[in-house]
């Protein structure tokens, strides 16, 4: 398709407000007489509370309040679970009995952060300590200590799910293996912790809410939490987000704010230090244990493929189980397998809680799906490249219907994997890699191929809780054209740096053919925002790009239908260039946009019968294929559009500390029409250091007695530049037919396939040893410990 | 998580000099790091206040200490337990004296210690170095009570 804006490399239009300091973060809001939070936390793996006492803190001079888990626990309704278990009750702050360390017990008002922080050390707390349970494989064993025993066991959500015929396929395969790989727990740690800022109007009765957030429902789940009609709660959407890649759920956080400024009648803000953001914040990542047999034949053909797939979510749960749903849209991955045998487990430890992170399972799945390739590789003498070829979906095949019920969109990934040996120069990579293993050193290529479904339709949630019939995850556009002739856009969440302002101007000015530059794009808030969805799953590109391109499509047919009128000329007759109309042919007859404008907005005797006065119109989209539930045997179109990253990486490894160094990295990458391909770039490149994060550094790491070892940047280890390397980029475009300009998602791209690539690569440099690292983090210590011919 | 200790001390008293002295309350209290009260409870056991700096984090622990497993002069168990702002600790650690020379005793101990909440997960890797340094300021506490004892 030949565009006018889209795919051009534009400057973004957030950029001038980032780069020269002016974006407007929660901790940029201040409130006249605001009061700040701090927390008592609990030390304890689980504890019951026995009693607080907070006189000590309370004399202090400028301490205003302790709120305990008493009184909140009374006063609002627990949170959201995306699974049915009622009993599983979550609250802001422990309610007589603390699940975690690090959970809260108290919150303390003062004047100050400082003196708020000062007063909490000041709150005496007595706990008498109960059984934990720390292990999830033994957290499902009877007998475990229970970490909600209203609810009967530390299972949340448990299903096998068959989906086509599984066991003949083992049965006629010439080869079976079976394996074990683990995913550690690490999450995203954004620059920006979390924060929320609340005040209470008791004459307008409403909540006014400033949030660093990327939550779908927010303000709803808010208010259903603090017992309030929806309309008496308002978030302000236009707070910029300092990070997110998922975690910014901040739910728990924003009811007890709330509750404390409706409590209290001034104006309250929490922002999270980094402690109580590693801690306490809920905002750790799946923590998985795959256990996967596969079946396939001697020509490398992946037959069938059984997953049980464990994860700990910690303590309590909001989404966190149906990040083991989202993969079974992609449960194939990139490859033509024809059964699939699917065993999701979710289960409660006494850790931190689980949320969600960039890609929603998706990531640690694929790692699975990779290892399995790759081990199928190993195991017949196989090329690692040719394994995958000879699997993947062909690019004639689309429309592909895979067993768990998704169709996937298009794709071409012979090229994209083509593409990026290309950019690796793999010939060269090969020599380089045994020129360092003839020298002695360890060194090895990694490759992988990952899926990244976008779109967000949100079918895994009635896919893992019958009582939840939510089919639509819509999203939405109002384009206003004022009286001067200008165009603004209104988009109806908030955004977390993925640059939707851009977005919406470039496909509001592809639509129209008016330069993006001049088009304002402004966030309502929740009161006048139209239905939304918020920037999760990689939907944006496709939903609020849809919604957008939408509502600039009506605003376009009314100029048409202004001009025909006025021109008296049926539109079909009429052309219309850059926002002027036209006839057809060298008549000179024409309306300009701004005369369009003007009889739009003063003129009503020149506007058609039936056309509303002013310029503006709507569009809510749903999701492309979205609007169906599952069926019995739990198949459904779980997102509509499907991206294709190929990550090919070469590394060495020191023998002596085990530090892998990333020699080479390249990755093709395949999201369809790109809208601003700088944007995309610069999401994957982020996307990539956050795999490579997930795949040899990050971990949330606990002691036998429960408590998180790794709570600060001294031990939670990400890497920074100096562990980054040049990343050699090439981009394919296979268009989606489902999307109006053929774009995917590219939100998550980068870290759902990097962790497979570097984990791969790691394996082949430590085979020649006959050494391999089935987990990650694939830490400096695991790999040395292999090294020295230690344990898995 | 836990945290062991272990090591030797040469002290320049008899042992039963010092085995009195190690077990008196008013020298617990000027000994044991940070500790800024003690208060009997019941024969051998003391309730204290303990002010404690770990890397970045500091806080006060309320709790208690004991001594048990009395072997006079040659043995006994230290019990720490205490509750605070920045976590709990729970730890405990054998001493053991042996005579050396002529007012000389070789003190051995070893022990471990759990800790929780902030202080746990705060520079883990530094908490080894720590425990040292606060072995090393008892001792050095408890030089300063012999040559005063003996001055």
């Amino acid at each position: 398709m030949n565009f006018r804006y889209i795919g051009k490399k534009r400057r973004t239009k957030e950029d001038p407000r980032f780069v020269t300091g002016r974006g407007r973060f929660v901790a940029d809001v201040a409130l006249p007489g605001m009061k700040h939070v701090a927390l008592v936390t609990s030390p304890h793996a689980a504890a019951r509370i026995k009693a607080i006492r907070a006189e000590k803190a309370l004399a202090l001079q400028g301490v205003h309040y302790v709120l305990t888990g008493e009184e909140l626990c009374a006063a609002v309704d627990p949170l959201l679970i995306g699974v049915d278990a009622p009993l599983v009750r979550r609250y802001p702050l422990a309610n007589g009995v603390a699940r975690y360390a690090g959970e809260w017990v108290a919150a303390v008002v003062a004047d100050s952060r400082h003196l708020a922080e000062d007063a909490a050390e000041r709150v005496e707390v007595d706990y008498e300590p109960i059984p934990y349970i720390l292990d999830a494989e033994k957290s499902i064993e009877p007998g475990a200590p229970l970490v909600h025993p209203e609810h009967g066991s530390n299972v949340l959500y448990r299903r096998k799910f068959v989906w086509g015929p599984v066991e003949e396929d083992f049965a006629r395969a010439a080869h079976r293996l079976s394996f074990r790989v683990r995913w550690g727990r690490s999450a995203t740690v954004p620059i920006e912790t979390f924060g929320v800022a609340a005040q209470w109007d008791p004459a307008q009765q409403l909540l006014d809410v400033w949030a660093s957030i990327q939550m779908p429902k927010f303000p709803d789940q808010t208010a259903r939490a603090l017992r309030l009609p929806g309309n008496a709660v308002r978030v302000y959407f236009d707070v910029d987000v300092g990070g997110s890649f998922g975690v910014k759920r901040g739910i728990k956080h924003t009811v007890l704010v709330g509750y404390l400024a409706k409590k209290l009648g001034f104006p309250v803000r929490f922002i999270e230090d980094r402690l109580e953001n590693m801690r306490g914040g809920d905002m750790h990542g799946p923590d998985r244990i795959f256990d996967l047999q596969v079946a396939f034949d001697a020509d490398g053909t992946i037959r069938s493929m059984k997953i049980r797939a464990l994860d700990d979510v910690g303590a309590y749960a909001g989404r966190s189980p149906l990040q083991l749903g989202k993969p079974v849209g992609a449960i194939v991955g990139p490859y033509r397998i024809g059964s699939v045998e699917y065993e999701p487990i979710s289960v409660l430890t006494n850790k931190t809680a689980q949320e969600a992170v960039r890609g929603f399972g998706q990531s640690p799945t694929n790692y699975a799906l990779e290892s399995a390739v790759d081990r199928v590789a190993r195991h017949l003498g196989m090329d690692r490249v040719a394994i995958r070829k000879k699997n993947f979906i062909g690019k004639d095949q689309f429309p592909y219907l895979i067993p768990s019920g998704t169709t996937y969109d298009s794709g071409d990934y012979h090229t994209v994997l083509d593409k990026a040996l290309a950019a690796a120069e793999y010939a060269s990579l090969v020599e380089m890699r045994e020129a360092a293993r003839k020298a002695g050193r360890l060194a090895g290529i990694g490759i992988s191929t990952c899926l990244e479904p976008s779109g967000g339709n949100t079918a895994f949630e009635p896919l893992f809780n019958p009582k939840n019939e939510t089919t639509t995850w819509m999203d939405s556009c109002l384009v206003r054209i004022d009286l001067s002739g200008a165009i603004t856009g209104v988009m109806n969440t908030s955004s977390a740096g993925q640059g939707h302002e851009t977005l919406v101007a470039t496909v509001l000015g592809e639509i129209l053919e008016r330069d993006p530059d001049t088009i304002r794009v402004v966030h309502a808030d929740s009161l006048t925002a139209l239905p939304s969805n918020s920037p999760v799953a990689s939907r944006m590109a496709i939903m609020l790009g849809g919604a957008a391109a939408g509502a600039a499509k009506r605003i376009k047919a009314a100029l048409l239908a202004i001009a025909a009128h006025n021109l008296g000329v049926p539109e079909t007759l009429l052309e219309y260039r850059e926002g002027n109309v036209a006839v057809k042919g060298a008549t000179g007859k024409s309306l300009g946009w701004d005369q369009l404008v003007e009889i739009a907005h003063r003129k009503f005797h020149r506007m058609p019968p039936g056309l509303e006065p002013g310029l503006q119109a709507k569009f809510v989209w749903e999701v492309p294929k979205g609007g169906a539930l599952p069926t019995a045997d739990g198949r459904i179109q779980m997102y509509p559009c499907f991206s294709l990253e190929a990550h090919v990486v070469l590394v060495e490894i020191d023998p002596a500390t085990g530090q892998a160094k990333l020699v080479r990295y390249a990755c093709g990458h395949d999201c369809g029409t790109m809208i601003n391909p700088d944007i995309v770039h610069g999401l994957t490149y982020g996307g990539i250091a956050h795999g490579i994060g997930a795949a040899l550094y990050e971990k949330f790491a606990y002691s036998d007695n429960g408590q998180l070892l790794s709570q600060s940047f001294m031990d939670y280890l990400i890497p920074s530049a100096l562990e980054i390397p040049s990343i050699t980029m090439v981009d394919h475009c296979t268009p989606s037919p489902l999307t109006e300009f053929g774009q995917k998602g590219s939100g998550e791209a980068g870290y759902l396939g990097a962790p497979a690539a570097i984990a791969c690569a790691v394996n082949d440099a430590l085979g020649p040893m006959g050494a391999s690292i089935d987990e990650l983090p694939m830490t400096p210590l695991a790999i040395w410990t292999r090294i020295q011919g230690g344990p898995t | 998580m836990a945290l062991e200790v272990q090591g030797e001390q040469t002290l320049q008293l008899g042992r039963a000099e010092l085995w009195r002295m190690l077990i008196d309350p008013a020298v617990l209290a000027k000994t044991i790091p940070g500790c800024n009260a003690v208060r009997r409870i019941e024969e051998d056991r003391y309730e204290m206040g303990l002010k404690i700096q770990v890397a970045n984090v500091s806080g006060e622990y309320m709790g208690s200490v004991a001594i048990t497993d009395k072997r006079e002069p040659e043995h006994y168990v230290l019990t720490v337990e205490g509750q605070g702002s920045i976590g709990f600790m729970k730890g405990s650690a054998a001493f053991d004296l042996e005579p050396k020379g002529e007012g000389e005793t070789l003190l051995r101990y070893a022990g471990s210690a759990e800790l929780g909440g902030v202080v746990a997960g705060v520079g883990q890797r530094v908490l080894s170095g720590v425990a040292k340094f606060l072995v090393g300021r008892f001792f050095k506490a408890l030089e300063k009570c012999i040559e005063e004892a003996k001055a």
